[in-house]
C-alpha cells in the first residue's frame, strides 16, 4: 500500500509538471494557463480570450 | 491474460480521450462548466491537468508500466466521473458529459451525460480495479524491468 502510495504521488507530480511544460511551451496552452491562474491582461479583464471559442483565437 | 486485456482497452481510451481534451481544452472547459460543480476557480485548472493525468495513465496502463498504481487511479478517476454525472442526472441538468472532448463530434458518438454513461464508468471502475487486484499480467515494461534486474544480480553473485 505504501508502494501505491508513493507511485501515486509521483504519477500525479508527473503530470502536474507535464501539464505546466507543455502549456508554457504552446501559445494556446499560454492562454489556457493565463485563464487557469486569473493572469490579468492590460484591460484589466481576466483574459482576453474568455468566451471566444478556442478555434476562433486562430491557435494551434 | 485477462488483465492485459482489460489494461489495452482501459489504456487506449484513456489515452484516446486524453489527447482528445488535451487537443481543445476549452471545449473541456465549457463542459465542466456545465456540470456546475466545481467553483469557477477550479473549473480552468481542472481542465489544462486533467487531459494530461488520464493520457499519463493511459500511457502507463498500456505500457505496463506503474500499472498498478496507474490503474488503481483510473479507478478512483472513472468513479468520481460516475458521481458527477449521477449528481448531474439528479438535479435534472441535461448537458453533454465532455468524456471525448472533439472526438464525440467527429465521430457522432452519443456522449450525453445519462445513466448510460454511469453504467460505462462503472464498467470502467471494475475494469480498473481488476487490473489493480490481478497479481500478474503479460506484455508488461514493469516485469520485464524486474525480470533483467533479477538477472543481472544472479550473474553478479554467480561471478
Amino acid at each position: 500500500m505504501k508502494r501505491v502510495l508513493v507511485e501515486g504521488i509521483f504519477i500525479l507530480i508527473l503530470s502536474l509538471l507535464i501539464t505546466l511544460l507543455f502549456n508554457a511551451a504552446t501559445p494556446s496552452g499560454i492562454v489556457m494557463l493565463k485563464k487557469a491562474f486569473r493572469i490579468k491582461t492590460d484591460t484589466g479583464k481576466v483574459s482576453a480570450a474568455e468566451h471566444m471559442p478556442y478555434k476562433q483565437l486562430g491557435l494551434p | 491474460m485477462i488483465s492485459f486485456i482489460f489494461r489495452i482497452i482501459i489504456g487506449s481510451i484513456f489515452l484516446v480521450s486524453g489527447l482528445a481534451k488535451i487537443s481543445d481544452p476549452v471545449l473541456f472547459m465549457l463542459a465542466l462548466r456545465e456540470f456546475q460543480l466545481f467553483p469557477e476557480i477550479i473549473v480552468p485548472l481542472t481542465a489544462i491537468y486533467l487531459p494530461w493525468l488520464e493520457f499519463i495513465l493511459g500511457l502507463f496502463v498500456t505500457t505496463g508500466l506503474l500499472y498498478r498504481t496507474s490503474s488503481f487511479i483510473l479507478a478512483c478517476l472513472n468513479f468520481a466521473f460516475m458521481i458527477a454525472i449521477l449528481s448531474v442526472i439528479i438535479r435534472g441538468i441535461e448537458i453533454d458529459c465532455g468524456c471525448f472532448g472533439l472526438l464525440a463530434d467527429m465521430l457522432k458518438v452519443p456522449d450525453a451525460a445519462d445513466m448510460k454513461t454511469v453504467a460505462r464508468n462503472l464498467l470502467f471502475t471494475g475494469m480498473s480495479l481488476y487490473i489493480f487486484r490481478a497479481k500478474k499480467t503479460v506484455f508488461s515494461l514493469e516485469s520485464y524491468i524486474t525480470k533483467n534486474r533479477t538477472k543481472d544480480r544472479h550473474i553478479e553473485h554467480g561471478g
